[in-house]
């Protein structure tokens, strides 16, 4: 709860220099949109294979597909895909670009 | 002898690299986590012979699974002399991350820039000597699949220098981290990590290294800096803001618009729809091709041996002799017209999925079902690989998380049939039976895995943190490098089953020669014909089973006292048969099977799995008699 008051302040600031408020969980997010990673929660236990695959705070994001039955997400980020287990996900938090 | 280490991020293209240096040893395969052990092998550098090792890939040398832990500890352990580091030039900002940390085991080392064909596709352009001035290390473009730059990479080995000292993190960081690095040097005498780079990953909070210095003095200094550096994500940062800053100078990217290939295929074949009807078909077009391809071979075997038995039987006069030869002849020709022909194609297009890369998109599309199983989609690639052999696919397993995912995979992809089997549902089943009984079979083996996976979800405690997996392109190998592979996973067949088989069959013969069957069979008597239904003579193919399962099909006609395979079904009904193949496809794995699984999860592991799987095949074995009986 404290990274996402945190996360929020950041967030603030980045809509002065055009990134418009609209936090949300990547479970959340639609495909094929941008979003913004902004913090990826403490207690996630996969939170170091994401950073190795360059998903941390400040990186670009989109949701390439999403797979039926509550499963996985295929998303893209740095021009390479990787899929994310929809668990994963709603630890992620992202602010949409607008 | 120099010893040189290859070492990068998974699915680089190590593998294919150590191939072309050492010769076809290790198996390259288009998805992360291919190789999960070492693979030694030697080449020459101006006429010196030089050790190449073949490492699991790993993202960082902070292990996340077994696979990379295998890699660090061999990177500590070993003596090596230069390291070779892979850099996937298509995706160079994740990869600097890992050569940032291999600078800080100062060893002497050289980059490989691979992919150089896919980075240009991408339209990425690199200026190679600026990121060599900028690493401060010898960069040589190469591309592995094709061989080219493979001389030059060669040559710069032999000069390989220790990579120029430089600080990484600001002024700041670095301070906090030299400072707790020197306390450790005073505190922690007896570890393989360099002081710096342990510093680095206590404060990041990877597991091993923090517990390491929170035994010394120095814990209390490591939690003031955690706290000071936001558990390490302001190192993370940096790090991550310099590997973008290293790509922006040396890199320029030329904006392709165009729709990729990937994203073509991925519309169909990750489809919410389509996906799931593309992989039934392309999984029934396979085994359908085998069995198509397979029984004329099998028939037409099977005649030129009748004719070889019956030139036999003219020359050789001693019947001991001629029974003799003729079980080392009949052997041979079981080996090569009844297990090959079903065997190699099979083969062949398993090493074709997994080489253009389609195994992590099948991990996409069966995730949620693996959930429930207690597995995530990262199984499906072990599974997958069982389909071939189980002992790829259970140190396969390696590259999954937890323990609770480690034994239910392992568990489950033992009872997936392997290719040995395969020859019994297809040479057998399939041969007297037709081709709806083997899709009958595999499918009726699915829901069984399915099944156990559900009741080993609920008997195993723990939970197992989410799939994360890379998506490779697509790729189209080479026809040479598929051959290569086949007959790399085929050799062991050609090596040990065969002539196992022709000791087997020559035993079998002196076995009926000496009429010790009648003994061996009473042995057998109350499980195989009192329980199951089955002829009692079955029990000695099925002790020859475990010790390889190749063997099962062809001595089942010798045990039978049958001179050819067709004749089978003169004292076999269709249904024995069906409850004999049910029978091998679950019972318990093959002695190299059960050795890679005590390795993998113990032995506790694999005596549960060995008594688990033989209950498992009596149960289902019996079942098939109670409702083919009754139909
Ligand atoms: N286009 C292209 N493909 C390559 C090149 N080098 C390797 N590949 C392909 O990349 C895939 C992965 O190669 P591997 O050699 O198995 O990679 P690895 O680094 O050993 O992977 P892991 O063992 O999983 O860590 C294979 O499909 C190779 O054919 C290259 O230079 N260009
Ligand atoms: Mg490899």
């Amino acid at each position: 709860m404290k990274s996402l008051k945190k996360a929020n302040k950041r967030n603030l600031t980045n809509s002065v220099c055009g990134y418009k408020l609209a936090l949300m969980r990547l479970a959340e997010a639609e495909t094929n949109k941008t979003y913004k990673v902004v913090a990826i929660e403490g207690g996630c236990n996969a939170k170091d294979r994401l950073i190795k695959l360059g998903l941390l705070p400040g990186v670009e994001i989109q949701i390439k597909r999403k797979a039926p039955l509550r499963g996985p997400f295929m998303v893209t980020l740095n021009d390479s895909d990787i899929v994310i287990g929809r668990g994963i996900a709603s630890k992620i938090e992202v602010a949409e670009i607008i | 002898m120099i010893t040189v280490a290859l070492i990068g991020q998974p699915n680089c293209g190590k593998s294919t690299l150590f191939n072309q240096i050492a010769g076809y040893k290790s198996l390259a395969a288009n998805f992360p986590g291919a190789t999960v052990t070492y693979t030694k092998g030697t080449t020459y550098i101006d006429n010196e012979l030089v050790e190449v090792i073949d490492l699991p890939g790993t993202y960082s040398l902070s292990w996340y699974d077994d696979a990379e832990k295998e890699t660090v500890k061999a990177l500590f352990s070993m003596d090596i002399d230069v390291i070779v580091n892979i850099v996937d030039a298509s995706m160079l900002i994740r990869s600097i991350e890992l050569t940032i940390e291999l600078m800080s085991l100062e060893k002497s080392m050289i980059v490989a820039l691979n992919m150089m064909d896919e980075a240009s596709k991408k339209g990425i352009e690199i200026d190679v000597k600026k990121l060599e001035d900028i690493l401060g290390i010898k960069v040589v473009p190469i591309v592995a699949k094709k061989g080219k730059g493979i001389k030059e990479l060669l040559a710069s080995i032999k000069h390989a220098k220790k990579p120029r000292k430089r600080c990484v993190y600001k002024k700041e960081a670095e301070e906090k981290i030299t400072d707790l690095s020197k306390c450790i040097a005073e505190n922690l005498k007896d570890t393989q990590w360099p002081l710096k780079l342990l510093s680095i990953k206590a404060i990041e909070g990877f597991e091993p290294c923090e517990k390491a210095v929170m035994e010394t003095p120095c814990a209390e200094m490591l939690t003031k800096i955690k706290k000071d550096l936001d558990d390490g994500m302001v190192i993370i940062n940096q790090r991550h803001a310099l590997c973008m800053n290293i790509f922006e100078q040396s890199s320029q990217v030329k904006k392709t618009r165009k729709k990729s290939v990937e994203s073509y295929f991925d519309d169909i074949l990750m489809h919410p729809i389509f996906g799931y009807i593309a992989m039934i078909a392309i999984f029934a077009g396979i085994f359908y091709t085998v069995f198509q391809g397979g029984v004329p071979i099998e028939n037409l075997v099977i005649g030129l041996f009748g004719d070889v038995d019956n030139y036999l039987s003219l020359v050789i006069h001693n019947q001991l002799a001629f029974l003799i030869a003729k079980g080392a002849v009949d052997g041979i020709g079981a080996a090569t017209g009844i297990a090959l022909p079903y065997l190699l194609p099979f083969l062949f297009i398993i090493s074709f999925l997994e080489d253009v890369g389609y195994l992590p998109r099948i991990a996409y599309l069966m995730d949620s079902t693996m959930h429930k199983m207690g597995v995530h989609g990262t199984s499906v690639i072990p599974f997958v690989a069982g389909y071939g052999c189980s002992v790829p696919a259970i140190m396969a397993t390696r590259i999954l998380k937890s323990k609770k995912e480690k034994y239910i995979t392992a568990f489950l992809a033992s009872i997936v049939p392997c290719s040995a089997r395969t020859t019994v549902i297809m040479g057998l089943a399939g041969y007297f039976l037709g081709y709806w009984y083997v899709i009958g079979l595999y499918a009726f083996n699915l829901l069984v895995v399915l099944i156990s996976g559900m009741i080993l979800k609920k008997l195993l405690p723990g939970i197992s943190p989410e799939m994360i997996i890379d998506i490779p392109p697509y790729r189209l190998p080479s026809l040479k490098t598929l051959l290569l592979k086949t007959w790399q996973k085929v050799k062991d067949f050609v090596y040990l089953a065969v002539p196992m088989l022709i000791v087997g069959s020559v035993i079998l013969t002196l076995i009926s020669y000496y009429h010790l069957d009648v003994y061996i069979n009473d042995m057998f008597k109350p499980i195989l014909q009192d329980f199951l239904g089955l002829p009692s003579a079955l029990g000695v193919v099925l002790i020859f089973g475990i010790l390889k399962k190749e063997l099962t099909l062809i001595m089942l006609y010798q045990a039978l006292g049958l001179s050819s395979i067709a004749m089978v079904s003169s004292v076999m009904t269709h249904t024995q048969m069906l409850i004999f193949t049910v029978f091998v496809i679950f019972y318990i794995p093959c002695v190299a099977t059960i050795a890679a699984i005590n390795r993998e999860i113990g032995i506790k592991g694999s005596a549960f799995i060995t008594v688990g799987t033989t209950v498992l095949a009596l149960v289902l074995a019996y079942m098939t008699k109670i409702i083919f009986l009754a139909l």
